[in-house]
Formats: structure tokens, C-alpha cells, sequence
């Protein structure tokens, strides 16, 4: 999602979260696990649904551009 | 109450914490606004100022613990990477001042619905302390590792967790 509708986002792993970087705003409470396979195949991607939800309202990323690429959003 | 559209209080937080820099000792005092939203499929503390941090639980009181300890690691984690006490100082000035808009819309939205009485907080809201949603967002960073520091028992404070106003 966030490589379709936030170019040139900067996604950073910390100590104890990801933090995404995004029109000059930074969310900095993406649980680590969420953004990669082994989160989504232990079923923290539903989990962390609400953290994208944040994520585009907080960063201003278009929301059509973020349903298309997750439709649950 | 009770429909998940009207499950949302704005909520004024106070948190200190003190973290360990590299050459530094920082105390953090920031008084924030935050959101907590029943999801429906559970309960979720969004920041408004700061606005780029969100934390989830099955009750209230757990999405708020969360909430909290995700704001000190926040600290800690900008800490690793500050050069300073003045890099660390400015990176939490501009964390603390990041505002959420819609977030922040959403907040005065309900803020003004409990304080003309439309809006009734349940429980465990109606037991909260209130306080005025018009209070200033403050960011206090302070040097502690200084010769000449003070050091008082007036200077302790606690976690607050306050409902904005009726």
C-alpha cells in the first residue's frame, strides 16, 4: 500500500517498532511483524489493520488509492 | 450510549519519563490529546498531538497501557538515534507537535458533544477526571545531567488520563 500511494515513503526499523516517514509526518507505532511475511502468515496483518487505518489518516495518503490496494480499509 | 459511533472520548494525557541519551540524561513532560474509539472489534487509542502513534486493546484500560508504553519506547527509540541533547530535544518537539487533523476534527467534534450534554460518558469514562479540551498542548524537554541541576520532591508527578470537560 504504502509503495503505490506513498512514493518515496521512508520506512525504518527502531528498537521496538517500524516507523514510516511520509509528507514530512512520521507514525512511529507500527508493531514489528506486521509489515512482513511472517507477521502476515501468523495472522497479525488483521490485527494491525488498525494501524494502516492511522497510518493513512495521519500521513494524508489518498484513501482510494489505499481501499484499491486493501480493501478492508 | 453504547453504539460503537458514539463509543469515542477525547482524552488529555500528561506523561513523563526520563531516558538515557548518548552522552545525556533527559526528563520528557509532554501534555498530549488522544483519542480512544470502540472499533467494534476492540478499543483504540489514537494520538491527536502527538498525532503519529496509535495503540490497541480489549478494554479501555488496556489500549490506554499500551498507548503509554509505546510513548516511552517512542522515546527511547528517538534517543538511539539523537547525536545530542539538542538533536534529541528538537526530534521530540516535532514528534509531540505532529498533529493528526482529521483525528484532531474528530476530537473537538466530541469534545463539544459531551460539553453540551449530547454526548454521556459511560462507564469507566464517567469516573475519569475532566479537564478543559481548550488547554494548550505542552512539550517540556529538560536536561538532567547538569552540575548545577536542582533536584526537588515538588518536581514528581503522575501519569494523568483526564476526559476533556462538560
Amino acid at each position: 500500500m504504502l509503495d503505490t500511494c506513498a512514493p518515496g515513503h521512508v520506512f525504518t526499523e527502531k528498537l521496538h517498532h517500524y516507523w514510516v516517514t511520509f509528507s514530512g509526518k512520521t507514525y512511529t507505532t507500527l508493531p514489528k511483524g506486521s509489515h512482513s511475511d511472517r507477521g502476515q502468515r501468523s495472522g497479525q496483518a488483521e490485527i494491525e489493520i488498525g494501524h494502516v487505518r492511522k497510518i493513512v489518516r495521519f500521513l494524508e495518503i489518498d484513501k482510494a488509492c489505499a481501499r484499491r490496494v486493501i480493501p478492508m480499509l | 450510549m453504547g453504539t460503537p459511533e458514539t463509543r469515542t472520548y477525547p482524552l488529555i494525557f500528561t506523561f513523563r519519563d526520563d531516558v538515557d541519551g548518548e552522552g545525556f540524561l533527559a526528563r520528557v513532560t509532554i501534555r498530549g490529546r488522544a483519542l480512544m474509539v470502540d472499533e467494534g472489534d476492540g478499543w483504540w487509542l489514537y494520538g491527536v498531538e502527538p498525532g503519529g502513534m496509535a495503540e490497541s486493546g480489549g478494554t479501555p484500560h488496556e489500549a490506554y497501557q499500551r498507548f503509554r508504553r509505546a510513548f516511552t519506547a517512542v522515546l527511547f527509540e528517538t534517543a538511539v538515534d539523537a547525536k545530542s541533547f539538542d538533536d534529541f530535544e528538537s526530534e521530540i518537539r516535532r514528534f509531540a507537535r505532529e498533529t493528526d487533523q482529521e483525528e484532531e476534527a474528530r476530537w473537538l467534534e466530541v469534545s463539544a458533544a459531551i460539553r453540551s450534554g449530547e454526548i454521556v460518558p459511560e462507564a469507566p469514562f464517567d469516573s475519569l477526571p475532566r479537564k478543559s479540551a481548550d488547554l494548550p498542548v505542552e512539550v517540556q524537554v529538560e536536561r538532567l545531567d547538569e552540575p548545577q541541576r536542582a533536584f526537588t520532591p515538588k518536581d514528581n508527578i503522575l501519569d494523568e488520563y483526564a476526559l476533556t470537560a462538560a
